[in-house]
């Protein structure tokens, strides 16, 4: 019978990408969010 | 008051919501790549090869339980969706929209491994088969929930219409429970029957492991996506402003 390891690592190799890249979004989402909001409040004292 | 009551006053409380859970966060990680690596370790190196499926019997360990949790991170958001909707608890319906992505990348992985696995051993990487085919039909929900939440401009609006879905989706679930008994499928029948499982004890540790770890995985995604939905709706409020004073300074 063929190994068929190919099957096996594009599995965990598909998986891995998938997962990291769903743990990985929402902290860089918060890290610009976060900067955003920063800049627009350091604005908004300037102007008072 | 008592104890249970009160936790649920205090979680149904952003700022609160927002501490706790920045706790929890590191500890689910860390749980989370343990188990993982012992799962990972016990299915890929010590688990013995299948006599009819070889190798890719391997696959088993990341098919099966991202497929559990595509069904039961629905099941979550239809739960926490009714809640949503009759109780109206803010917190509910922040948690439905931040499961939708993570739900539908488990189902994903679900149809994509299990494509994997279905080319070397049916042929073929897709059949019209009625558990690919209700799984395929929960990826769609888990995009219609995502989409639906985005049409709107106003979030809470936006949220309840994602949360009736989730609850109207839910019919699905048991259509991809009992596919395999309902219909001739070429998919297996559950490998966990009334009878116990049919897996020998050095398959089923690595996959009991697996499943373990995929809540953990769950927990901390869920709970990041919520505190960044939290961050973008209450931007304007106080305690998001009290936040961003305090990392100012």
């Amino acid at each position: 019978m063929p190994s068929y390891s190919v099957f096996v690592i594009s599995a965990y190799l598909v998986g891995t990408v998938v997962l990291l890249w769903v743990a990985l979004a929402p902290v860089f989402n918060k890290r610009t969010l976060l900067r955003q909001l920063k800049t627009r409040q350091a604005r908004m004292e300037r102007s008072k | 008051m008592n104890r249970v009551t009160l936790f649920f006053h205090k979680a149904g409380s952003p700022p609160w919501f927002y501490r706790v859970s920045g706790l929890l966060i590191p500890w689910f990680w860390a749980i989370f790549i343990v188990l993982t690596a012992i799962g990972l370790y016990l299915g890929l190196i010590k688990a013995p090869v299948d006599y009819q499926q070889g190798e890719t019997v391997r696959i088993m360990y990341l098919h099966v339980p991202s497929a559990w949790m595509s069904m039961m991170i629905y099941g979550f958001m239809a739960i926490m969706g009714f809640i949503a909707l009759v109780w109206r608890i803010r917190m509910m319906e922040v948690l439905v929209i931040s499961s939708a992505p993570i739900g539908a990348a488990f189902t994903l992985i679900a149809l994509i491994t299990g494509s994997l696995w279905g080319r070397p051993m049916w042929g073929t990487f897709w059949v019209w088969d009625a558990r690919l085919t209700s799984e395929l039909v929960l990826l769609f929900l888990y995009f219609g929930v995502i989409a639906l939440y985005k049409a709107y401009d106003e979030p809470r609006k936006a949220a309840r219409a994602a949360s009736l879905l989730s609850i109207v989706g839910a019919f699905n679930l048991p259509i991809i429970y009992f596919s395999v008994v309902w219909w001739n499928t070429l998919h297996q029948g559950s490998s966990f029957t009334g009878d116990g499982p049919g897996i020998h004890p050095s398959m089923l540790w690595p996959l009991l492991i697996m499943a373990t770890t995929m809540k953990f995985y769950y927990g901390a995604s869920l709970l990041s996506r919520a505190r960044l939905t939290l961050l973008k709706q209450d931007h304007r409020k106080r305690w998001v402003q009290d936040l961003l004073s305090g990392e100012n300074s």
